[in-house]
C-alpha cells in the first residue's frame, strides 16, 4: 500500500485497514496523490503521529492541502499541533 | 525405408561426401600451391633453369608428388640436372627432355588439381541448400507428403539422371497414396477433435498511433503512461470518448490530472471510466456554489458513475472482518487494476449532498468541509444517520459534529459509553465516536473502578487527555486494568450461537411491536432511567442495545420458533458485549425474571 512509502509501519497500516471498510480504503486509493500531499504537509507542519491521526480522523486526509493550510492559518500553530496530536476530535470545531 | 528416409539418407551421404571432398581439396590446395609457386611462377615455361632456383627440400617434395616411387632413375637424373644447372654446367639432350617431361607432368597435375578444388568449392557453396532440403524432409517425416517442388529439389541436389528421377516420382506417388489411406483410417477411429481456433492477438479498439495523436493534440506526453496503461487504453478505450474527456479536463481546468505525471494512473482511469458529461456536471456544481476548484482534486470519485452491483450491501461489521479488496498485501492484482476497480461515487455524492442538506446544513459549507462524507456510499450514510437517530443524537442541531456520521461503530461505542455511565458525555461530544481507539474503554473502566476522576477539569471535551493517548501510560497499570475488567459475561456467552448471531448481524431496528411487548413494558416501568439506559439494581445496561438485540433474536428466521425462549433471548440481548461479573449478571437475571412474571409470556414477537 502507498502508505508504506509514507513511512507507515505494517502494524499501523493493518490498524487502518481493520478500522475502515473497503469503500473508505477505495476512496483513499483514488485520492492517494492528495493523501501523499497532506501527509507531507502535516509532517512539515509538526504533527508528530500521522498514522494515529489517520486512524482517528481519516477525513482530514481527503482535504486538499490548500484547504488545510487555510484552516490552520486561523489558529496558533502550537495549539493546532497540540490539538491534533492529543485530541483529533477538535478538528470538527476548526471546520 | 520409405522415400523420405531414402532421400534423407542419400542427402546425408552426399553431405558427408562434400565434407570429405572439402578435406581433400584442402590437401590438394597445398600441393597446387607448391607446384604453382615453384614451377610456374615465371611466365616463360620453356625456361628449364627453373629447377636450379628451387631449394632442395621443396624439390624433394615436388619429386614425390610428380614422380612415382619406382621412377628412381628419373628422380636421380632430375636431381643431377638441377645440380648441373645450379653450377652453370651444360645439360645433355636426354637430361633436357626429362626436365621438359617433369614440367609437363606438373602442368597436367596443376590443371587437374585446380579443377578438383573448384568443384569442391562449388559443392561447399551448396551446403546451405542441403540443409534446407534436409529440414524440409524432417518436417515431412511423420505426416507429410512429397510434392513436386521437394522432389525436384532433392533430384537436383543429388544430381540424379532423368531415368532415376522417373523412378523417384513413382516411389513418391505410391508413398503419398499409402500415407493418405493410413491417415484417413486413423482419423475415423479417433474421437473427433475440436478444431482449435488459432490464437490471435486480441484486436485492439484503437491503435497506438491513433492514441498518440490524441495525446499529442492535448499536449500530454504519452510516455508518462506505462505500457500497461497504454495497452488498456488501446484495448478498452474509445477514441472519440478519450478526446472528449481530455477536452473536458482542459475546459474545467482539472490540471492536477495532467500536470503531474505521478497521476498517470488516475488519468488512465478518467479516460477509461469517466465521461465529459460527468466531469462538466460535477465541475459546474462547484462553480455554481462558488467553491474553489482546488477542492475538485479531493472529489475524484464523483467523476465516476456509481455501480449498484459492484459492492454488496453487507453490514460494516462484516465488511471490516472480510476486508476484501482493501487488503492489498495479499491481493494478486496490479495497483492499476486495483485503482480501476474502485467504484465511482457520482450518484452517492448527489444523494449524500441532498441528505446532509436536509439536516439543515449549508450546501457550500458541506462541499468545502465534508469531502469524506459526501464521497461515501449513500447506503452507509443512511445507515449511520439512522443509527445516530436511534441513539437519539441531536443530528438536526447545526452544532452536531458531522464527523460522527462517519463512525463505523456508532451503536457499539454508544452502548459502551452508556454502560460506563458516560451517556451525556458522548451525546455532547459525538465526534469521539469517530476518533475512538480500541483500548480506551478499558482504561476508562479501570480508572472509574479505582476512583480516579476521568473528566478533564481544564477541557471538558477530554476525558483526561492521558486516557485518550494510548502512547502514554495510564494512571492504572496495564496488568491492573486486565484484573479489573470482569470476564464472567464473556465467559458465559462464549460459543453461544445467539451471541454469535448478534455479532454477525449487528441489528439496528427497534419496532413499536417490541416496545409494546409486555415484558419490555415492565422492564421500562421498573428499570428504565432514560431512553438510553436501564438500571438493573445498580447495573447499567444500554436500553437500545437490549431492545434491538431482543427484537432481532425473537424475529429472525435463523433461530427455529421452538427455540425462541423469551427469557434466554432477553438475557443474551442484555449481556451482549458488556463487562459484567457474576453478581451483576444475577441482578440482570433477577430483573428479567421479575418482569416476565409480572408481564407474562408474549408470543407476539415469536415467528
Amino acid at each position: 500500500m502507498f502508505l508504506k512509502n509514507n513511512g507507515f509501519t505494517d502494524e499501523e497500516i493493518d490498524a487502518i485497514l481493520n478500522k475502515y471498510d473497503s469503500d473508505t480504503i477505495d476512496t483513499l486509493l483514488l485520492n492517494q496523490d492528495n493523501v501523499d500531499e497532506v501527509i507531507t504537509y502535516l509532517k512539515d507542519y509538526g504533527i508528530k503521529n500521522i498514522p494515529k491521526l489517520m486512524l482517528e480522523r481519516i477525513d482530514i486526509f481527503y482535504f486538499p492541502v490548500s484547504s488545510i493550510k487555510k484552516l490552520f492559518s486561523q489558529y496558533e500553530k502550537d495549539s493546532v499541533i497540540n490539538a491534533l496530536d492529543h485530541n483529533s476530535a477538535i478538528f470538527d470545531e476548526m471546520l | 525405408m520409405n522415400i523420405i528416409e531414402k532421400f534423407r539418407s542419400l542427402i546425408a551421404k552426399k553431405y558427408r561426401q562434400i565434407e570429405e571432398n572439402f578435406q581433400e581439396a584442402c590437401a590438394m590446395s597445398k600441393e597446387l600451391s607448391l607446384i604453382k609457386d615453384n614451377l610456374f611462377k615465371d611466365a616463360d615455361m620453356e625456361d628449364l633453369t627453373v629447377l636450379s632456383r628451387i631449394d632442395d627440400e621443396t624439390f624433394d617434395q615436388l619429386l614425390k608428388i610428380l614422380t612415382k616411387d619406382e621412377e628412381d632413375s628419373l628422380r636421380t637424373t632430375l636431381k643431377a640436372s638441377k645440380f648441373l644447372m645450379a653450377n652453370n654446367i651444360g645439360l645433355v639432350d636426354d637430361q633436357k627432355d626429362k626436365i621438359r617431361d617433369f614440367i609437363d607432368r606438373a602442368n597436367l597435375r596443376k590443371t587437374r588439381l585446380e579443377r578438383k578444388v573448384e568443384s569442391s568449392q562449388a559443392s561447399l557453396d551448396n551446403l546451405e541448400l542441403y540443409n534446407k532440403v534436409e529440414q524440409k524432409l524432417i518436417a515431412l517425416q511423420d505426416s507429410g507428403y512429397i510434392d513436386n517442388e521437394t522432389l525436384n529439389e532433392v533430384c537436383a541436389l543429388l544430381k540424379v539422371t532423368e531415368e532415376k528421377k522417373e523412378t523417384y516420382i513413382d516411389e513418391a506417388l505410391s508413398f503419398n497414396v499409402e500415407r493418405y489411406k493410413k491417415q484417413s483410417t486413423k482419423t475415423l477411429k479417433e474421437e473427433p477433435k475440436v478444431e482449435e481456433t488459432p490464437k490471435e492477438l486480441p484486436a485492439t479498439a484503437i491503435t497506438k498511433e491513433e492514441l498518440a495523436s490524441i495525446f499529442e493534440k492535448h499536449h500530454y506526453d504519452m510516455a508518462n503512461l506505462s505500457d500497461e496503461m497504454v495497452n488498456l487504453l488501446m484495448m478498452n478505450g474509445d477514441l472519440i470518448k478519450i478526446d472528449s474527456i481530455f477536452t473536458s479536463i482542459e475546459r474545467n481546468k482539472l490540471d492536477f490530472l495532467t500536470e503531474d505525471k505521478k497521476n498517470a494512473a488516475i488519468l488512465t482511469k478518467f479516460l477509461l471510466q469517466s465521461s465529459s458529461e460527468l466531469i462538466d456536471e460535477g465541475c459546474k456544481l462547484f462553480k455554481d456554489e462558488g467553491v474553489s476548484a482546488d477542492l475538485l482534486k479531493s472529489y475524484k470519485a464523483i467523476f465516476f458513475e456509481t455501480s449498484d452491483t459492484q459492492k454488496s450491501n453487507i453490514s460494516d461489521q462484516r465488511k471490516k472482518r472480510n476486508k476484501g479488496p482493501a487488503d492489498d498485501s495479499t491481493s494478486p492484482i496490479s495497483p492499476l487494476d486495483r485503482l480501476l476497480s474502485v467504484n465511482g461515487r457520482n450518484k452517492d455524492f448527489k444523494r449524500n449532498l441532498e441528505l446532509l442538506e436536509s439536516l439543515g446544513r449549508d450546501k457550500k459549507k458541506l462541499l468545502e468541509t465534508q469531502v469524506y462524507l459526501l464521497t461515501s456510499p449513500h447506503k452507509c450514510l443512511l445507515r449511520h444517520i439512522d443509527e445516530l437517530k436511534l441513539y437519539e443524537y441531536p443530528i438536526d442541531d447545526k452544532a452536531f459534529p458531522l464527523s460522527a456520521i462517519s463512525s463505523f461503530r456508532i451503536m457499539e461505542l454508544t452502548d459502551k459509553y452508556i454502560e460506563l455511565g458516560e451517556e451525556e458525555y458522548i451525546h455532547r461530544y459525538a465526534s469521539k465516536l469517530t476518533s475512538h481507539i480500541d483500548g480506551i474503554f478499558e482504561r476508562m473502566y479501570a480508572m472509574k473502578k479505582e476512583g480516579i476522576p476521568i473528566h478533564s477539569e481544564k477541557n471538558p471535551q477530554n476525558i483526561r487527555t492521558i486516557v485518550f493517548d494510548l502512547n502514554k501510560p495510564c494512571e492504572v497499570a496495564e496488568d491492573r486494568i486486565k484484573e479489573l475488567i470482569p470476564k464472567d459475561s464473556e465467559t458465559l456467552l462464549k460459543g453461544n450461537k445467539y451471541n454469535q448471531l448478534l455479532e454477525d448481524y449487528a441489528p439496528s431496528t427497534i419496532s413499536p411491536e417490541t416496545l409494546d411487548d409486555p415484558v419490555i413494558k415492565k422492564l421500562d416501568e421498573n428499570y428504565k432511567y432514560s431512553n438510553l439506559g436501564y438500571n438493573f439494581n445498580g447495573v447499567i445496561i444500554s436500553r437500545k442495545k437490549l431492545l434491538r438485540n431482543y427484537e432481532f433474536l425473537m424475529k429472525t428466521d435463523l433461530i427455529p420458533a421452538e427455540e425462541k425462549d423469551q427469557h434466554q433471548m432477553l438475557f443474551v440481548a442484555s449481556l451482549y458485549n458488556s463487562w459484567l461479573d457474576m453478581d451483576q449478571i444475577e441482578k440482570i437475571e433477577g430483573a428479567i425474571s421479575a418482569s416476565m412474571s409480572l408481564g407474562g409470556n408474549n408470543d407476539v414477537l415469536k415467528k
